[in-house]
């Protein structure tokens, strides 16, 4: 009886207590840790390390393989944004326009989101150093005839493309239903008062599908600052580093270099673009729904 | 009349090209799985001639059976844990969170995960998992299940505060059900579309992972999941990468079958995820 009582007024604890558990020692345990080495010079080799302070992120600034990967990492972020953005309403369009076969291009357009990023990664990294080349020689374009992944440019190219690729499957879906979801009687109301095609758009449908750009800019953002898997697989971040984005180099770091402190600043340095982006989109979407 | 023609021309012209791009990797990664590793270099745009079986002979001797087990006992595994803990947890803080604070406090809590990149975490959680032995299939169980904890809980305590009216637990309790039987008899079965939702999602993430299969489990080549597998197949057959497409058909063609039979689902599933 007793028991029973007990259970009866901490339901609430004991439906919460394995996930809030899990959630101190595999989460937040482990992010004070990586926040505390970054402040060391823990190699990761030994139990053995200094406190140093912030001279980790003292060095971070002079890093030039920190730049680089920074640089690398807009670059990256930017093209998945604006690609993701304006090929993912483009292709929405042209799902949303009366044609047949409406449902059977929308699940070919979703397919590589279901696909593993890295088996994605793998394929196109053997069409790049195999293929292409043949295809080079085939039509005697020299450009082609060596592997894109082996110069600097050609690599940044392939791994936005293969991003891409990839990336475009889900705004194509989001951006849809946003279209779908503008009354028709709208657009007629205003073909009727004489508007055109560019004014319909620009006036009406793009309004309309502002919640969604905005889902799709941060969908598109994270992926980019945070893109690993596939690069790891296709370049690992080269040719000269080409292609290390700031998440590949805080692996690289760690585990091919041994310097677990350094690279746990690296981290932070990240979740701290992170953060500032995700705050200001907590910000967006509540104004969103003020408006609403 | 004709403008209208001439747009949907368009239209037509940009989704098959569009389709025939999304195709051909695909295509070349099937045909190629089916030649020998001179023909594809010979010219690997050919057709298979003669198509050879080679290829997936030597992966199923080289165990990718095991390496798909692997996947499915820790997608399976994972996915029935997270069903059971975080549903739960959700209907707890939905219930409690408007009547007590420390209810909200826990909700920011666990759902804060969203917004930390993984990065943060995994030099520690990879030096942890080895150091306390749970660098194998039951670590790696745990830690799917920890890190679906934010976007899950999330999904599900919205669902349930906008279409589980607490009547319902009033009405239950009144015919003198206590919380357990009221959640398991009543609760849980009611939040079938959710459960939907993100199922697809995290059973695809679970099945697709690298990132910490490669951190958990890439010392023992016994434990690897098929991604994993993949990746070091690759490396290993570097001049010799024949069964490495066979290796890449094995997963494609797996989350097709899956897709082709859930193709609705899995696309508003994946959607009402991304959007909420």
């Amino acid at each position: 009886m007793k028991q029973r009582k007990f259970i009866e007024k901490n339901w609430g604890w004991i439906f919460l207590f394995v996930p809030l558990c899990l959630q101190l020692i595999f989460f937040y345990f482990p992010m004070l840790q990586g926040a505390f080495y970054s402040l060391t010079d823990w190699t990761g080799l030994t139990y053995n390390f200094n406190f140093v302070g912030l001279k980790n992120y003292e060095i971070l600034l002079g890093d030039q393989k920190f730049l680089k990967a920074i640089g690398f990492t807009l670059i990256l972020t930017v093209c998945l944004i604006v690609g993701e953005i304006s090929l993912g309403i483009v292709l929405a369009k042209a799902l949303n326009s009366k044609i047949k076969g409406k449902t059977f291009f929308r699940a070919w357009f979703f397919f590589p989101a279901v696909l593993s990023g890295l088996t994605v990664a793998l394929v196109f990294k053997q069409l790049f150093n195999y293929g292409l080349p043949t295809l080079g020689k085939m039509l005697g374009l020299e450009a082609l005839e060596t592997s894109l992944l082996g110069t600097p440019g050609g690599a940044v190219f392939a791994v936005i493309f293969v991003l891409l690729w990839q990336g475009i499957a889900m705004p194509v879906i989001i951006f849809l239903a946003g279209l779908q979801s503008i009354p028709e009687e709208i657009r007629e109301a205003a073909k009727v008062d004489g508007a055109n095609r560019h004014q319909i758009f620009w006036k009406i449908e793009l309004p309309y599908l502002l919640p969604s750009i905005s889902i799709v800019f941060i969908m598109a953002l994270k992926a980019g600052l945070t893109a690993f898997d596939q690069i790891f697989a296709m370049t690992s971040g080269g040719p000269s580093d080409a292609t290390t984005s700031l998440g590949l180099l805080v692996y690289n770091y760690a585990f091919n270099n041994n310097q677990y402190g350094y690279a746990n600043a690296i981290a932070i340095v990240l979740f701290i673009l992170i953060a500032i982006v995700s705050f200001i989109q907590i910000k967006i979407s509540s104004k969103y729904e003020i408006d609403k | 009349m004709e403008e209208k023609n001439n747009r949907n021309f368009w239209s037509y012209l940009l989704l098959v090209s569009g389709g025939i791009l999304i195709l051909l990797p695909l295509l070349y990664t099937v045909l190629s799985s089916f030649k020998t590793t001179k023909q594809i270099m010979d010219n690997f745009f050919a057709w298979p001639d003669p198509w050879t079986l080679d290829n997936y002979k030597r992966l199923f001797s080289d165990g990718i059976g095991d390496y798909f087990l692997n996947s499915t006992i820790v997608t399976i595994l994972s996915i029935v844990v997270v069903m059971i803990f975080v549903p739960m947890a959700a209907y707890s803080i939905a219930r409690n969170m408007s009547k007590k604070k420390a209810y909200s406090i826990m909700y920011l809590l666990l759902i804060l995960g969203i917004f930390v990149p993984f990065q943060v975490i995994m030099i520690p959680i990879t030096v942890m998992m080895s150091k306390i032995g749970l660098a194998n299939i039951w670590g790696l169980v745990l830690l799917y299940l920890t890190y679906a904890v934010p976007q899950t809980l999330f999904l599900y305590v919205g669902y349930i505060k906008m279409s589980i009216p607490e009547g319902l637990d009033e009405a239950a309790q009144i015919d003198g059900a206590n919380k357990f039987t009221t959640y398991f008899k009543i609760i849980f079965p009611m939040l079938k579309p959710m459960h939907a939702t993100t199922l697809i999602i995290n059973a695809l993430w679970f099945w697709n992972d690298f990132m910490l299969p490669l951190l958990i489990l890439n010392k023992d080549s016994k434990l690897w999941t098929l991604p994993l597998f993949q990746y070091n197949y690759t490396g290993q057959y570097f001049n010799d990468y024949g069964p490495s497409f066979a290796s890449y058909v094995i997963g494609i063609i797996t989350i097709t079958i899956v897709y082709l039979i859930f193709q609705k689902n899995i696309i508003a599933g994946m959607s009402n995820g991304a959007v909420k």
